[in-house]
């Protein structure tokens, strides 16, 4: 890609707009994922019981409560640094269900919140699950705690309470960042079996190298999903899925178009280019760019160059050194 | 069957770690005090394609225009963002760029931004150069503590985003920042040339989300977002990039060397061919990047033995074991 | 007391503080956990400042309250509305009442529900530039190997070699596209795996997965190694040699 300071992104520019403008398509596109995810919502919460497959992770959470319950030692969970979002909510729905297995065996538990949005929703979720088990007098207050909002205050915070408190099994979920590694490496040393997921792609890494068992980036959403069986939980993951396909159809496609158009083995020149709307006759002779491609066009929502496949011969420029690339020579 | 204690292969798996500890120690500080002491190690360096583009496209912004500088870092990660906080400060400093600091990720980021602008600028009145004034030459907007509301409420309406914020004036108290010489006259996002955000958080990309496409972005991250922020400008979504320690010692030699200039050392660009990009003459010595990069080498050839050593003790257990 | 004694107290105590929290290196002791406590004071005392200063007074109260240039001279007019936030965030002291502690979900939902609509209007922005750059030519336009090195062509010579597909290139874009459709495979969860090419695909797109990891592992483990030697330069060369020696 020849790299022009004039043609950087921002020399389109979309002032007051609060989003990037890519024409309609974009729109449509993102339209059609949320009817993906509202049409598999209404399916499962009409009864339509929606196949998931059972991810390995799952039956590492069992076994880790259970092994913290032989050794009587506390099980800790941390819902990630973010603030109150989705994956919080996931996070916690997830330690609902390992509550409730520590609940049924007096297992005690500590959780341990970033944020006071988050502490404040995990209290409660934490409190209602000890209740619906019939527990309610085995459900410490203390066992939800605010530790600190500020990121390595945080990290240190729980580090001394993995330690002091020699945490037999750990769940780490959510949005992790740095931190992560002093996490996985404290517990490792008070021998705890960790199972982690990290929506931060970056620290997926050190939770494979340092932990027991890991959700990779979605699978994550699947353990959720998978052991609430909630119809919204259940419904936006077929809906995902069902968009993880037309994205990669999409993709796939304006890969395949480009190629067409290029001109594979030969190359191809551009005859007319389609600059805000208009086609035109080719300013300069050029050979034809992925920008020229159809597919690049409706997703970007801009202009690019129409080729004709029957113009191999283009007309020569002034500059005698110019030799165009495969169809010329 | 032997008990795996007494064998090489298990020793070599058990080193304690006191002395890991100790050997990672001596390993990281001696060549940081021999470079100190000898005035400087330098490494063979071919600046990567994203750190030029970042200064190139520092260096086309012209004298007198502000940017806005997003500072989302604090001592935690002075490693590597310190180092290139430092070398943006120098080019904008030496290019007479004025600018505006703000944060949205961490309260105490704008005063660890100050205390670095503060010490830059006592080593430029040391070697004899005008020092950057606060209030005319840059201001501090101070922390946001929406990082999402924030820039959404930016690529809306610069005036907006950050009306009733106050700054100090000299002999002044303190007084609105559209006031000051920085911001006067600015009321869009597109009057401004670039923003630039170096980061250690997530805050990338909510920057990518929310202004991508509407103003320069060049971003300076820490080496765990490299990977995650590659993808960005690998997409042009973003103009320039600087990732960690490397990153620095990439800006470090094109401060000191140029781009495909005249000099025996300026490091060529066939990208930029035809463009020349001068050094950055500010004469203020090495930088962070320069001082730690050669005793980074130590450290990855120490973690290189310690898997070597690490493995060659698994293979001789297991062999072991086998028989 | 003179900058310079100021400055010197400031690094000492920060060299005092690397020291302890590096101590834990060795065994949790409390010289570590004394600086532990410091340092989640600090932050919480620094957060509780700043929750005032720099998000109520200036976000909120300035906004609501309007600014003035000069005495008697309005710079920004104020904006009544913004009381209505009050009453909503104070909803959230609710979750201290055992009765009607449901009242403390509103400011919640109303955040949830904020950050979902913004998901929705953001995420082309993220991604949609992604897609475009992902639709490569997978066949070369030449059969040449390699993309030759440009250093003394003309620009419009340069411009030509630059939109030329060699075969290189056509290789890593193939790699691209594979990586990306079978990694992507290895996330769908409807879809039972009996499917033998689906198995495949999800078995090479977790390897794949994998080798990303190691990349971003080294890219990490660097950094973390930055950050120590950051600390070794704080304590020996801005502490002891230039601060106590003097050199």
């Amino acid at each position: 890609m020849p790299f022009d300071l004039g043609s950087l992104p921002m020399a389109q520019i979309y002032e007051g707009a609060q989003y990037l403008d890519t024409g309609w398509f974009s729109r449509v596109f993102t339209l059609v994922l949320v009817a993906f995810v509202l049409l598999n919502i209404k399916r499962a919460k009409s009864g339509k019981d929606l196949y998931i497959r059972r991810i390995a992770g799952l039956n590492a959470i069992d076994e880790a409560v259970g092994r913290a319950t032989e050794m009587g030692r506390p099980v800790l969970m941390v819902p990630g640094l973010s603030g109150m979002n989705a994956i919080v909510v996931q996070a916690l729905n997830i330690f609902v269900y390992v509550t409730r297995l520590c609940a049924r065996f007096a297992n005690p538990i500590l959780v341990c919140c970033a944020d006071a949005a988050v502490y404040t929703v995990a209290q409660e979720m934490i409190r209602d699950t000890y209740q619906q088990e019939g527990a309610i007098e085995r459900y410490d207050t203390d066992s939800v705690r605010f530790i600190s909002d500020r990121q390595f205050a945080f990290a240190a915070g729980v580090s001394g309470l993995i330690q002091r408190e020699q945490a037999a099994a750990t769940f780490f979920m959510g949005a992790f960042y740095a931190e992560s590694l002093i996490f996985a490496e404290t517990a490792n040393s008070t021998g705890a079996i960790q199972i982690a997921s990290s929506t931060e792609t970056t620290q997926t890494p050190f939770f494979i190298a340092a932990c027991d068992y890991v959700l990779i980036g979605d699978e994550f959403y699947a353990a959720s999903a998978y052991l609430t069986r909630q119809p919204i939980l259940v419904g936006s993951l077929v809906g995902q899925d069902w968009s993880k396909i037309l994205i990669a159809a999409t993709a796939l496609a304006g890969a395949l178009n480009v190629t067409a158009i290029v001109g594979p083995f030969t190359g191809a020149q551009a005859t007319f280019e389609k600059t805000a709307g208009v086609i035109a006759p080719v300013k300069a002779p050029r050979a034809v760019a992925p920008s020229d491609a159809f597919m690049q066009h409706l997703l970007q929502g801009q202009g690019g160059a129409m080729i004709s496949k029957t113009l191999t011969k283009p007309q020569r420029p002034k500059d005698p050194d110019y030799h165009p690339v495969g169809g010329g020579s | 069957m032997a008990t795996p204690d007494s064998s090489i292969g298990a020793k070599l798996q058990s080193l304690p770690r006191t002395l890991l500890y100790l050997i990672l120690l001596l390993a990281t500080s001696l060549p940081l005090i021999y470079g100190e002491l000898a005035g400087g190690v330098s490494v063979p360096n071919q600046p990567l394609g994203a750190a030029v583009d970042f200064y190139a496209a520092l260096m086309k912004i012209p004298p007198g225009k502000t940017v806005l500088l997003e500072t989302d870092w604090t001592n935690s990660t002075r490693g590597e963002n310190g180092g290139e906080f430092d070398a943006i400060l120098r080019i904008l400093m030496a290019r007479g760029i004025k600018f505006a600091v703000f944060s949205t990720a961490d309260p105490q980021a704008p005063q660890v931004a100050m205390d670095d602008i503060a010490t830059i600028n006592a080593l430029r009145v040391q070697k004899g150069q005008k020092a950057y004034v606060r209030w005319t030459d840059w201001v501090n907007l101070g922390y946001f503590p929406n990082s999402e509301g924030t820039l959404n409420a930016l690529a809306g309406n610069l005036a907006t985003a950050f009306n009733g914020k106050k700054d100090v004036k000299p002999g002044g108290g303190l007084v609105d920042v559209f006031e000051s010489p920085v911001l006067k006259g600015y009321t869009k996002l597109t009057d401004i040339p670039a923003v630039i955000l170096v980061t250690a958080s997530a805050t990338s990309t909510v920057m990518i989300e929310r202004l991508s496409g509407k103003v320069p972005l060049d971003f300076m991250v820490t080496g765990v977002m490299g990977p995650e922020t590659q993808v960005y400008y690998s997409s042009k979504q973003l103009e320039g990039l600087v990732i960690g320690l490397k990153g620095v010692y990439d800006l470090e030699t094109l401060m000191k060397q140029g781009l495909n200039g005249q000099g025996p050392d300026a490091v060529p660009s066939q990208k930029y061919a035809g463009l020349d990009v001068p050094p950055v003459n500010d004469n203020l010595g090495t930088g962070k990047g320069s001082a730690y990069y050669p005793t980074l080498h130590f450290a990855l050839a120490l973690l290189i033995l310690a898997v070597i050593v690490g493995n060659v003790g698994m293979l001789l257990t297991r062999k072991r074991t086998a028989q | 007391m003179s900058v310079e004694t100021y400055r010197f107290i400031k690094l000492t105590v920060g060299v005092l503080a690397t020291l302890g929290l590096y101590s834990a290196l060795y065994r949790e002791n409390k010289f570590y956990r004394f600086f532990e406590h410091v340092f989640l004071g600090l932050a919480v005392g620094y957060a509780v400042v700043a929750l005032w200063t720099e998000t109520l007074y200036d976000l909120w109260w300035t906004k609501m309250m309007g600014s003035t240039a000069a005495v008697g001279q309005v710079a920004t007019p104020g904006y009544w509305g913004w009381i209505v936030l009050l009453p909503i965030g104070l909803l959230g002291y609710f979750v201290f009442s055992s009765k009607n502690n449901w009242v403390s979900r509103i400011p919640i939902g109303i955040i949830l529900g904020l950050w979902s609509g913004q998901q929705l209007q953001v995420w082309f922005t993220r991604y949609g530039p992604q897609m475009v750059k992902q639709m490569v030519p997978l066949l070369p336009t030449t059969s040449e190997l390699f993309h030759p090195v440009t250093t003394g062509m003309t620009p419009a010579q340069v411009a030509t070699v630059d939109s030329t597909v060699y075969v290189s290139q056509a290789i890593t874009n193939i790699i691209v596209t594979v990586t990306f459709i079978s990694v992507l495979s290895y996330f769908l969860f409807s879809f039972d795996l009996k499917n033998r090419f689906l198995k495949n695909a999800t078995t090479l797109g977790r390897w794949l997965l994998m080798i990303g990891f190691g990349a971003i592992f080294g890219s990490t483990v660097m950094m973390r190694f930055t950050l120590l030697i950051d600390r070794m330069y704080f304590v020996w060369i801005e502490w002891l040699m230039k601060a106590i020696l003097h050199k």
